[in-house]
């Protein structure tokens, strides 16, 4: 009987059977959920990736390595500069009574995914609970912002970007100190609502995010005001920003692990300082410029 | 075979999907690939088919974001099952016919998903259908109707292949 049904009514059967399971994962909490997809994913995408992978790192880095080296050189130059001003800077602070100011603390992550559903903007990074990184630390790459993370499993991170809907930033234009709420407008566009229409704010003005809202820290670079117009009912300004980073094809990126200060030990690994101390190509480099 | 054959679409359309998609993009608005699969699948080989595909391509997208796990798997579900159900409706012949199909099969698959993505906050859901929703239909469409002819010819019996005098075995 239950096989003349199921023969009658197959299509309806599958039907059923497809959206109780839909309906059973989508009430799932998110750790399970995150579980299930992390370990079904890296049976059916592992094989891809490592192909796809493969192929942009021969094209890529050669020509990055290269590119890296020179900028490590010449920032290294600029830090011995920096290091100097800093001293200078925080002898002064200390004399003001000042509060000491905090740096962000950086974990280099490789974006090893991309979501392909085409509602929402997230990219899965190769690191996750077991390096500390934690859900709503803030992602950056070289050039700015780039969103925050959204779910961690042990090993892998799953960051929400910039240009997912509902994902709100708080703006500081650099000039003006103007404060505004940064959201996805379209492609590489974005808005900063809630501006006053008396508010100075000009295109070519510098964004960084305010510090408000206790998730992104303060002063990190997001983007540049590109144009500026009242809106209909005059009471706002209408200002279009674009993003620093080119979030369409962000490779590398950092999670804010957390603020420290400038002398923190964490800030550099011993590797790094041998490289910062001038050692092996890197000075070669900088003496060749 | 044809299982086999479905698989092996579902993986490249995935992998295009991911790779190539990004790059076509007009103004942050891509096509959806997976929904075309979906269709192509259910106008092909019918609504059994249809809905299992739809499944199966909708579980490969969540789980790269499994924010929402099952969602895509949901709507492409119900999708595979709808276009497999209506094969016998399209005429085969009419590419502008497809481009339609697409057009309101995007429309009625993010209807579905944005009712349940935004807890069926309904201004929102508006918001969805018109900024995003509807230049992905248009789009989509344009660009499906390609993979129909495509398809169409690599099963060598052209256009016709898909629909209702197709390899509709009923």
């Amino acid at each position: 009987m239950f096989r003349t049904i199921f023969g009658r009514y197959r299509d309806r059967t599958i039907l059923g059977l497809a959206i109780v399971i839909s309906c059973a994962l989508l009430a799932l909490d998110d750790g399970k959920q995150a579980e299930i997809a992390r370990s079904l994913g890296a049976t059916l995408y592992a094989p891809l990736q490592s192909v796809v992978q493969s192929g942009e790192e021969l094209f890529v880095l050669r020509r990055e390595n290269r590119q890296l080296r020179r900028v490590v050189a010449t920032l290294n130059l600029e830090r011995m500069r920096l290091l100097q001003l800093r001293d200078e800077r925080e002898q002064m602070r200390r004399l003001a009574r000042f509060a000491t100011e905090r740096f962000p603390i950086l974990l280099p992550c490789e974006v090893v995914g991309r979501a392909t559903d085409t509602k929402q903007d997230m990219l899965q990074l190769a690191r996750g609970a077991e390096d500390s990184v934690r859900v709503d630390m803030p992602v950056t790459a070289y050039a700015g912002l780039v969103g925050r993370v959204r779910q961690v499993t042990h090993d892998r991170a799953l960051v929400e970007t910039l240009m997912s809907p509902g994902l709100a930033v708080s703006c500081r234009d650099q000039r003006s100190n103007v404060i505004g709420i940064l959201r996805w407008l379209r492609g590489n566009t974005f808005l900063l609502d809630h501006v006053d229409a008396v508010e100075d704010v000009l295109p070519g003005d510098p964004l960084v995010s305010s510090g408000l809202g206790g998730i992104y820290p303060r002063g990190i670079p997001v983007g540049v005001v590109t144009r500026v117009a009242n809106s209909l009912d005059g009471l706002f300004k209408q200002i279009e920003v674009r993003p620093y980073v080119e979030l369409g094809g962000v490779q590398d990126v950092f999670v804010v692990r957390r603020m420290g200060a400038w002398d923190d030990n964490d800030l550099y690994t011993p590797d790094d300082r041998a490289l910062l101390s001038g050692s092996g190509d890197v000075r070669a480099d900088a003496k060749a410029r | 075979m044809a299982i086999v054959v479905s698989i092996l679409l579902s993986f490249i359309t995935l992998g295009l999907q991911a790779t190539v998609v990004p790059h076509i993009a007009i103004a942050g608005i891509r096509p959806d690939l997976a929904i075309v699969l979906t269709v192509l699948l259910g106008t092909a080989r019918g609504s059994t088919h249809g809905t299992i595909a739809g499944f199966c391509i909708g579980l490969a997208q969540d789980l790269t974001n499994p924010a929402f796990l099952g969602l895509n798997a949901l709507t492409k579900s119900l999708l595979g099952f709808t276009s497999g159900t209506l094969r016998g409706h399209l005429n085969a012949s009419n590419l502008p016919m497809h481009a339609a199909v697409l057009f309101l099969a995007v429309l009625a698959h993010d209807l579905v998903y944005w009712t349940i993505f935004t807890h069926l906050a309904l201004s929102d859901v508006f918001m969805g259908l018109v900024s995003r929703s509807l230049p992905t239909a248009l789009y989509t469409a344009v660009v499906g109707m390609w993979a129909f002819i495509a398809v169409g010819s690599l099963s060598g019996r052209g256009v016709r292949a898909i629909g209702r005098p197709s390899f509709a075995r009923r």
